[in-house]
């Protein structure tokens, strides 16, 4: 299952560093070299796209992966008769 | 501390707040009006403005009682659906009567809140006990803004990890900044944990509450309480885990039968745990998967009309909720008309245990917010939220102006706390070993564990002792591995996930220690094996205390003699 994906315009980035400091959770690092954020940590990634809405030249997007691979609430181990194979 | 700075960088405050949230930020802004003199500092992980779990990600919606709300109903409604008499009934009077006050406070400081022409706070018809006053979700951008103008001091980006102490006394906190692994030694006459619960970083919207002050006020010895009172849950579509408000009216099985009568009341102010009973019985008899119908959720569903409530627009709220909305429709993996729904985890463990000061049983140590919520003796025996959607973002402010008082007349008066060197050297060994196991187990790999015996039903909705004890083993060999095999790969993102997964195991083995311990169903404790509410043994609350580097267990009587409300 792939992580969510951040994708960062670096051609609009002006390295305001806006997204960095919204990110709640740590997912975005910054580059002081190069004055531009990476989307290093997606696994953590909880899409609340802050980094999106505070954006001034809209240059991050954020795309959910679905499902989200969470434990299985109802597993055929433990429930003979459900639904769900595995 | 002048001898510490060749160990990390060193901070000394009169009020040092860990976590930069709704309570922290509250809180700062309090001491500063009560005493300008006092210096405050804020540690976060994040960026303080943006961070914690709820403030800014959520409805942006409070539950406050006002003017014209009747404490006494109130309390009589929620020590009989929400507490089921396990709650401390001064302390639900004290909030009810503090919520007024805090909405006070936000209007005087430029947060604008949600009224109607006549002045009065937005509230929902149906639910005639409080009134649910909306505010927009910059709230915390202005708060921080408020506090930098008011002096107060932030240190970002900052994980903190281990309380100081001198004896029975917080002294401060050590941690380390993520993005770089410099490490900090922070001193304060008063220390405030406001760092938030434990959600074991299973669903979206919480994900950032790990139970980085619980697990450390424990491990510097303070109390905790009601631990077992962890854990609420909502309805979720399974193809975007977005939780679906009211939701529990909209159900149907695979049969095709509308189920929802048949585990709901009439009308419920929120989730109740027969609802998550309900779809494992349906499950368990093979009629599942459990379907939502969206057009059975605007009928007599005064919770998912909430809407209504917004009597303006929000700038930032529409805009995040529009985002939010839009990518959960166009990247759900379940289209289908009748998508799937199961249970959301949504955590929730807060149980430092604080008095009506919302003081920890250590000296010097104050908890906040979501990281004391039960510990307070509130949620009685329903997890916070406590069913009373809001009433975490009341918390968090009432938590705070409950605390101001003390802390301020602490903190002007006490002596400069006593650092020792020898424990600061102590912690940063334990903070740094780990990032020289080059390799190992990820720590991303540990806290699945945990959330694979926390999260499912059967754990933490439906609990008995043999799932507990199979819980408790894999915790024990979560521990282990943290103690000696997970590596964060000398990388100090990694090395937050390392602390993380250690704390979530701590919590871990409090929730599910205490879950075995009370030995009757009550609220949202069902145990299979114990299936009556036992009001003669258990109306006690569960005290977890670390003691020789073991947990010990004791009971504390409910003072119900004193209480108006009794079974």
């Amino acid at each position: 299952m792939d992580p969510h994906k951040i994708l960062i315009d670096y051609e609009k980035c002006t390295g305001c560093k806006k997204c960095f400091k919204a990110c709640y959770i740590d997912v975005i690092v910054w580059d002081t070299e190069a004055n531009r954020p990476i989307a290093k940590y997606p696994e953590e990634c909880a899409t609340c796209s802050w980094c999106e809405l505070t954006c001034p030249e809209e240059a991050i997007q954020v795309i959910p992966s679905n499902p989200v691979p969470i434990p299985e609430p109802y597993p055929r181990s433990y429930y003979p008769k459900s639904y769900v194979k595995q | 501390m002048s001898n510490l700075d060749k160990y990390g960088e060193v901070f000394s405050a009169d009020v040092l707040i860990l976590g930069g949230g709704l309570a922290g930020l509250i809180l700062a802004n309090r001491v500063k009006e009560l005493n300008s003199n006092l210096d405050v500092l804020i540690v976060e992980k994040a960026t303080t403005g943006f961070s914690g779990s709820k403030a800014n990600k959520g409805a942006g919606v409070m539950c406050v009682l006002d003017e014209t709300d009747d404490v006494d109903k109130f309390l009589e409604f929620y020590v009989h659906e929400i507490g089921h008499y396990l709650e401390d009934q001064e302390m639900v009077r004290i909030f009810a009567e503090s919520s007024l006050p805090l909405v006070k406070h936000l209007e005087r400081w430029g947060i604008e809140i949600m009224r109607d022409e006549n002045g009065k706070l937005s509230r929902i018809e149906e639910i005639p006990l409080w009134a649910l006053c909306a505010y927009d979700l910059d709230i915390l951008l202005k708060l921080r803004k408020r506090a930098k103008k008011n002096s107060v001091r932030i240190v970002d980006k900052t994980q903190s990890v281990e309380l100081l102490t001198d004896g029975n006394t917080v002294t401060g906190a050590v941690g380390f900044d993520i993005t770089n692994g410099v490490f900090r030694i922070f001193s304060g006459k008063a220390t405030v944990i406001a760092n938030g619960s434990c959600n074991w970083m299973a669903t979206n919207m919480w994900k950032s509450g790990r139970g980085d002050g619980i697990a450390a006020a424990y491990r510097a010895g303070a109390e905790i309480r009601n631990a077992e009172i962890s854990n609420f849950y909502n309805i979720g579509l399974r193809g975007n885990m977005s939780s679906i408000v009211g939701g529990q009216y909209a159900l149907y099985n695979a049969l095709g039968e509308y189920i929802s009568p048949r585990y709901t009341k009439e009308f419920e102010v929120d989730f109740d745990i027969n609802i998550f009973l309900g779809m494992e019985e349906e499950i368990t008899a093979g009629r599942g998967p459990i379907l939502f119908e969206e057009t059975e959720l605007f009928v007599k569903n005064p919770i998912a009309a909430g809407g209504f409530l917004f009597k303006w627009d929000r700038e930032w709220a529409g805009k995040f909720w529009n985002t939010l909305m839009e990518k959960e429709r166009k990247y759900t993996s379940d289209k289908g008309w009748r998508p799937e729904v199961v249970p959301l985890f949504i955590g929730e463990m807060g149980a430092i245990n604080v008095d009506y000061s919302m003081k920890g049983t250590l000296d010097g140590m104050w908890a906040l917010g979501d990281a004391c919520k039960a510990g307070s003796g509130f949620c009685g025996a329903t997890p916070h939220p406590c069913r009373l959607r809001g009433s975490g973002l009341t918390w968090a402010g009432v938590s705070s102006i409950l605390a101001e008082k003390s802390v301020v007349e602490h903190a002007a008066a006490a002596e400069n706390p006593k650092v020792y060197e020898d424990q600061v050297v102590r912690f940063k060994e334990l903070i740094f070993t780990p990032m020289q196991r080059k390799t190992g187990m990820n720590p991303r790999d540990g806290i699945r564990m945990l959330q694979e015996v926390i999260t499912p039903p059967r754990y933490s909705i439906r609990k008995s002792k043999e799932r507990i004890v199979e819980a408790l083993e894999v915790i024990e060999k979560v521990y282990n591995l943290v103690e000696n095999d997970v590596s964060p790969e000398e990388d100090f993102h990694m090395l937050g996930l390392y602390h993380d997964l250690r704390n979530m195991t701590y919590c871990s083995k409090l929730y599910m220690k205490a879950a075995l311990e009370r030995k009757e169903t009550r609220g949202w404790h069902i145990r299979e094996d114990y299936p009556e509410q036992d009001d003669q043994n258990w109306r006690k609350w569960i005290i977890q205390k670390i003691d020789k580097g073991k947990m010990k267990m004791s009971t504390q009587d409910i003072p119900y003699v004193n209480y108006r409300y009794n079974p």
